[in-house]
């Protein structure tokens, strides 16, 4: 059998399983926009913990980061463990306080609870077009990452537009028709599958290397061990971005799937241990191994490290491994897919043009969504748009840079009012978008730090000299949350 | 939504309340700055002697991770009342 057969073969097998997660999705899911776009709000410790890594860990860790480590050395590899170990961490501070406010008053999407917070349409419009616009660069590293690892692991047979093309039809029906159940569930299967794989090829490698790949690179390269290599700039602007991951819309939203407190508490202790430790580590080893196994590559080439070393050394084991690289794309994607669907149905469509949609209608408008932005997303990825690092990393700073100040405000600070918030989302959003897409990292600063950074100061002025929520409002968010964090009782 | 009714506390929202969380939240704010003066070349910049087969850079690195780690584990433990309250 062809090594292009092997490919299709694994991968049929393995959509085959997506497919029936679907289907018992789609038999178990209501018609209703919680249990469609949220799962009823039902999920326990396994299911969230494995979703929030598998959403996390995109076809970026698999193939972007392989690639950067490579490129970089351990140098960004201690970028991304800081930032492994900062997150779930930030599910500690942010998520708890998210789930308390989404299971008190039934919010689907983030904007619903900016809206009800901040007592502005504004600001639910904006945050939803805010995280539409991030989330496509971020989605479309995931097609592109898809296309690359068919491309590489059939030797060019299945070109780079197929691959992406097969991607896009796969997650388009099982999300159609499977909802967020379809989507956990397979993220399940996708983040064990994905996390094995990397154990595995990382160990494998290692064996490859025919010893201690740090000793043979620390005699021929040590260069590769020096950690200023990754610039402080963009050290620092990654961190900021991943650490407050749990800020992205799709990440935001699977805290209000929770079953209960406890279940987001079990789930922030795994994926404390599994983000660093299994999926940062593991993804350095593969490359500091291809340092002494491929040699010499460059740009590119780079971000298919992981399909490139099996064509050499095991290709039919690529077609396994190839099918990993999906399963990492797929499960972000997937949820991407949902939550930018969540946004443009609830806090757009519903909203302002079929304001009389029941639930019913509302969820099949749902659903259309998603298939209208899978085929968008296929065609702007046709164009094979930067580096997945570059791309992913600035596509979600955009939306961190600007939900973190209204966040700020709905969880902790209570002076914060609705111009501060409102206008520091605006602020933040346009900065960070302008510093990607139309002056691409003014001085060599990315994004995030300039979206940050001019958000941060129309926060705080804003803050200070214009009149915060009136006091009943700021009670009902902020002394709800004291009185459960801190168990002191209601009056 | 009920209509009881909450006290919004007199106190930094920044700042944690119990020792157990300011020792939590100090840590993760040390853990932090070393990691920038690591990237920084400030500290832990050379790569022999190895220690455990790994670079000195790196094996620094894993170590306060390893730390990190455990406090962000542990919280699960301090915070054990607040887990009861929404089970």
């Amino acid at each position: 059998m062809s090594i292009t057969a092997t490919v299709i073969l694994v991968f049929i097998l393995y959509v085959a399983m997506t497919f029936v997660i679907g289907y018992f999705g789609w038999k178990k899911t209501k018609l209703t926009p919680e249990d469609y776009f949220l799962a009823g709000r039902t999920l326990g410790p396994f299911v969230l913990s494995l979703t929030l890594i598998a959403t996390y860990a995109s076809m970026w860790t698999f193939l972007g980061a392989v690639g950067t480590n490579y490129r970089f050395g351990t140098s960004f590899m201690t970028c991304m463990i800081t930032y492994n170990v900062l997150w779930p961490l930030m599910i500690w501070v942010f998520g708890v306080r998210l789930w308390l406010l989404g299971s008190k008053f039934g919010y689907i999407t983030p904007s619903d609870m900016f809206a009800d917070y901040y007592q502005s349409e504004a600001m639910r419009v904006i945050v939803a077009i805010i995280g539409i616009i991030a989330l496509i660069p971020y989605m479309s590293i995931q097609l592109l990452g898809g296309g690359l690892a068919f491309e590489a692991a059939t030797g060019g047979a299945i070109p780079f537009w197929g691959g992406a093309l097969i991607m896009v039809v796969v997650i388009g029906l099982y999300t159609f028709f499977g909802g967020l159940r379809a989507v956990v569930w397979s993220d399940v299967l996708q983040g064990l599958f994905f996390l094995v794989v990397l154990l595995i090829l990382s160990i494998w490698a290692i064996k490859l290397t025919g010893g201690n790949p740090f000793r043979i690179i620390a005699e021929r390269h040590p260069e590769i061990f020096d950690p200023g290599r990754f610039k402080w700039h963009i050290w620092f602007a990654f961190i900021m971005t991943w650490a407050f991951s749990p800020l992205l819309p799709h990440m935001m939203q699977r805290t209000f799937m929770a079953k209960s407190g406890k279940t987001i508490a079990q789930s922030a202790v795994s994926v404390a241990i599994l983000s660093p430790w299994f999926q940062t580590v593991t993804v350095m080893l593969i490359g500091i191994s291809a340092l002494v196994l491929l040699p010499g590559l460059t740009g590119k080439a780079t971000d298919a490290i992981i399909p490139s070393l099996l064509a050499k050394y095991a290709p039919y084991v690529g077609a396994v491994i190839t099918s990993a690289a999906f399963a990492a794309g797929m499960s972000t994607l997937d949820s991407q897919l949902i939550s930018a669907s969540s946004l443009l149905t609830r806090d757009i469509w519903v909203k302002y043009i079929d304001k009389k949609a029941d639930a019913k209608r509302e969820t099949i408008i749902g659903k259309i969504f998603v298939l209208v932005v899978t085929v968008l997303m296929f065609f702007f990825v046709l164009t094979k748009p930067g580096f997945l690092v570059i791309l992913g990393t600035a596509g979600a700073g955009i939306c961190i840079a600007a939900y973190m100040f209204p966040t700020i405000g709905i969880l902790f600070w209570p002076r914060v009012g609705t111009t501060a918030a409102l206008w520091s989302l605006i602020v933040a959003g346009v900065v960070a978008f302008i510093a990607f897409a139309i002056w691409k990292f003014p001085l060599g600063i990315p994004n995030t730090l300039w979206g940050m950074g001019a958000g941060l100061i129309t926060f705080l002025i804003l803050t200070w000299t214009t009149k915060p929520l009136p006091y009943e409002q700021q009670e009902r968010f902020h002394g709800y949350l004291t009185s459960v964090i801190h168990g002191e009782k209601a009056e | 939504m009920s209509n009881e009714v909450y006290k919004i506390p007199n106190k930094p929202w920044w700042w944690p309340r119990s020792l157990k969380f300011k020792l939590v939240f100090i840590w993760m704010i040390t853990f932090f700055i070393l990691m920038n003066l690591v990237n920084l070349r400030i500290i832990a910049k050379s790569v022999f002697p190895l220690v455990l087969g790994l670079p000195f850079s790196l094996f620094f690195v894993f170590l306060i991770c390893l730390i990190s780690t455990i406090v962000n584990v542990g919280i699960y433990f301090v915070w054990k009342d607040f887990v009861k309250r929404v089970e």
